[in-house]
């Protein structure tokens, strides 16, 4: 579970992250907004990457600011860019992960199995990551993060750079993960994938929740629009991409 | 086409300087002002070799000492110019964009050339330009030789970027880009090594004797060897400029321009062929792709995270040699001064301190190897940094594994350096027992206090293996462990002196004080560093 409260961030005068709360249960939560919303932010202040200026947040009933080991071993986290070390060969690199979660040596040795034949990786694994293809890097990112069996799982546009089975795969392992109790966080652009996956969704936008519920919820409460694309945009201003249509249409 | 592009770098470059917060120009200042000091620093040297050598051979002497000067700083940039062209020309991010616009390859690729000349001209303005103008000083130049000069240098800088581009096209159809860059970048460090080597012995001749030194240099020139190259044609400009040889300066500059215009012809040729093959990070790592499955098919087991974290700095520093390379240097360095006071002081009786002076070389580069090593083991691994920030482990314990590594590489260091020192200088066994494990235990503080700068000054967004630690942390870096062992050092003299000079104890057990002094202050040094690194790693901010 994942309980953030009044959470603000600011870069100099820009305000990232203003006043959010929060709670995740034993759901995939979606988390939406325009870029630069402030969703980054938020999963970095979550996964302790970041310290807010203000605000808390808990992991699995872990304070991360006075429990941040406790808080930590919960947390599996794949952030927008993957990230890994390009120096290490794939297996170096989730083997270390899993010395890094402290996984016992079986468990490590089954997972990393279970993973790379769930990612496609087995002809890539003993290479150098600096030659993976981003959708590669990708995979070896998700692979690292699940390693360790996290109870929370944090995604950060997880499905950039898929191949479409890869991102078939990531889905059905999600829905799995969720069923196994697991919390999963994800950030993305893609709506169909928060539409059709989604047990609830937040809409960020300039740093303030401006939405949160389940789909139904949403729908609910818009009286105008149905499709959570007509509804993130008449939360976010999205009403000015009528203008692009618009001006297509006339040139 | 060619000129929007050349805007447009005029205008990144402007941005640089007005569009940036203050602390960065504020950085660009105090770079500035470093570069005038140190152009002076060479330019009052040059003129000084210019003026001697006027003095024992006249300005045809001056002209054959430039010519070899010329010819070394030909070849660096020469191999600085490769490793810049590999960059600019096969990884930087601007190639996509560049080559799916409506330009041809060959107007990318002379805007690319002109690109990587610039790049490569700091280190002509480092070395080259004061060099060139402290040699119509040394002779009273008039007026004309100075514009002549610039002109002349533009033209000899373009020559060795050009040669790059084909030797850089060269390497990277026979080895991956990286791997390319990174031979580039280690056959450029040994050069440097050499021209600083030579430049030392240099300096110890002209000390000694003048007419010696300036006679090594000519010696060295004898021949007409030289004067085929594009460095003896710019030093034959340079002195029918001062001369007023009218004709000499257009032959010498018409050779000068041929050659450029050749390398432009022949490398635009080249870079079309091998632009055809397709442009990018991806296409060109790829070839990498084959040679990484000997990798880490072993690896299997999970052992303990010290082990862990250490087996993982050790295989990024494997794979990222320019840091080895650094350090290889830095051990050559200590054995050249070593080599050069032995030579200064060849014939002299030498005390007993003074026996012992090329130790503090040992001291001071395998103090100054850990603190580079240390501090860079942190921005080693890049933006999967944050792996080590979200990692349920005290950042304490990534940290030890990273000082364990950087103490043993110092090591390395000090055991090679004291062996050498004392088989050179015929020292007991014992001494260099004692030594080494000074310099060891200097080493463990150092690579505690690299680790300290390292937290701070880290640059994560790395494109370049020389650009982890901002400048200021690279200068902190050369300078701190100097500082560090020189206190250590009067530190222990202190207690040596107190105990044996006041107290009057024997000589072992003053000794013997000075050494625990010297324990007990590295050890606390270590463990202050080490928390002051784990913590400002735990409250850094993540910005990536």
């Amino acid at each position: 579970m994942i309980v953030a409260e009044e959470l603000n961030k600011r870069y100099g005068a820009t305000v990232a992250v203003e006043g959010l709360s929060l709670t995740v249960g034993n759901e995939l939560f979606v988390f939406l907004g325009p870029n630069g919303a402030g969703k980054t932010t938020t999963i970095k202040m979550m996964t302790g990457l970041l310290k807010p200026d203000h605000g808390r947040v808990s992991i699995n009933g872990f304070d991360l600011p006075t429990q941040p080991l406790e808080a930590k071993r919960c947390i599996g986290l794949v952030p927008e860019r993957p990230y890994v070390y390009p120096k290490l060969t794939g297996r170096e690199f989730l083997f270390f992960m899993a010395t890094l979660y402290q996984v016992p040596r079986e468990a490590a040795l089954r997972r990393f199995d279970n993973l790379v034949e769930l990612f496609d990786l087995g002809s890539h694994i003993d290479r150098l990551i600096e030659t993976y293809s981003h959708g590669l890097r990708q995979k070896i990112a998700l692979s690292g993060a699940l390693i360790h069996d996290p109870k929370v799982l944090f995604l950060d546009e997880p499905t950039v750079g898929l191949d479409p089975k890869s991102a078939r795969n990531l889905k059905n392992l999600l829905k799995g993960l969720v069923q196994k109790g697991v919390t999963v966080f994800m950030s993305t652009h893609i709506l169909e994938i928060a539409e059709s996956m989604c047990d609830r969704v937040g809409i960020i936008d300039k740093g303030k929740l401006v939405a949160l519920g389940t789909m139904a919820e949403l729908r609910r409460r818009s009286t105008r629009h149905q499709s959570l694309e007509d509804i993130f945009l008449e939360l976010t201003g999205g009403d000015e991409y009528r203008e692009v249509l618009k001006y297509l249409e006339e040139s | 086409m060619l000129s929007c592009l050349l805007r447009n770098k005029v205008r990144i470059y402007l941005n640089l300087l007005h569009k940036v917060e203050g602390s960065r120009r504020a950085r660009t200042f105090a770079l500035v002002v470093l570069w005038m000091v140190f152009v002076s620093y060479v330019f009052q040297g040059s003129q000084a070799l210019f003026r001697a050598a006027v003095e024992i051979g006249g300005p045809e002497a001056a002209s054959k000492v430039l010519a070899p000067i010329l010819f070394a700083l030909l070849v660096a940039l020469l191999l600085s110019g490769t490793t810049i062209c590999i960059h600019v020309l096969f990884i930087s991010q601007d190639l996509p964009l560049l080559l799916s616009a409506p330009l041809s390859r060959r107007t990318v690729f002379v805007y690319k050339l002109i690109e990587a000349t610039l790049g490569n001209s700091s280190l002509f303005l480092m070395l080259g330009v004061p060099v060139l103008l402290s040699f119509g000083a040394a002779q009273q130049a008039a007026w004309w030789y100075y514009p002549g000069m610039l002109v002349a240098a533009a033209v000899f800088l373009v020559v060795p970027t050009g040669l790059s581009a084909m030797v850089a096209l060269l390497a990277v159809r026979l080895l991956p880009v990286r791997r390319a860059r990174e031979v580039m970048s280690a056959a450029l460090a040994l050069v440097f090594l050499a021209i600083w080597t030579g430049m030392q012995l240099l300096r110890t001749s002209l000390d000694a004797n003048q007419v010696a030194g300036v006679g090594s240099i000519l010696s060295f020139a004898r021949g007409n060897w030289l004067a085929a190259t594009p460095a003896g044609w710019l030093a034959a400009i340079l002195s029918a400029l001062l001369q007023g040889k009218w004709i000499t300066v257009l032959v010498s500059g018409g050779l000068l321009m041929g050659s450029t215009a050749v390398m432009i012809i022949v490398s635009v040729a080249l870079v079309d062929a091998v632009y055809s093959r397709g442009v990018g990070k991806e296409e060109f790592v790829a070839q990498a792709g084959e040679v990484g499955g000997r990798h880490g098919r072993t690896v299997g087991n999970t052992g303990s995270l010290l082990r862990a974290a250490f087996l993982k700095d050790l295989r990024l520093l494997r794979r990222e040699p320019t840091q080895l390379v650094q350090l290889v240097m830095l051990a050559a360095m200590m054995i050249v001064m070593a080599i050069v006071l032995k030579r200064d002081n060849q014939g002299e009786p030498l005390s007993r301190l003074e026996m012992l002076m090329p130790f503090i070389f040992v001291v001071m580069f395998s103090a100054m190897s850990t603190v580079g090593i240390s501090a860079r083991l942190i921005p080693l691994e890049g933006k999967a940094f944050y792996l080590t920030k979200i990692a349920p482990q005290p950042p304490i314990r990534f940290l030890a594994a990273k000082l364990l590594l950087g103490w043993m590489l110092g090591t390395v260091v000090a055991l090679f350096g004291a062996a050498v020192v004392t088989a050179l200088f015929a020292h007991s066994l014992l001494v260099a027992l004692g030594v080494f494990t000074v310099a060891s235990l200097v080493c463990l503080s150092t690579g505690g206090i690299g680790l300290v700068l390292g937290a701070f000054f880290a640059d994560f967004d790395w494109e370049s293996p020389k650009r982890m630690i901002t400048v200021g942390g690279g200068l902190l870096s050369a300078v701190v462990p100097l500082v560090y062992a020189a206190l250590l050092a009067a530190l222990a003299f202190a207690v040596y002196q107190l105990l044996y000079g006041l107290f009057g104890v024997t000589l072992t057990v003053a000794a013997l004080a000075g050494a625990c002094m010297v324990i007990v202050v590295s050890a606390g040094v270590a463990v202050a560093s080490l928390l002051a690194a784990g913590r400002r790693v735990q409250t850094m901010a993540w910005l990536y």
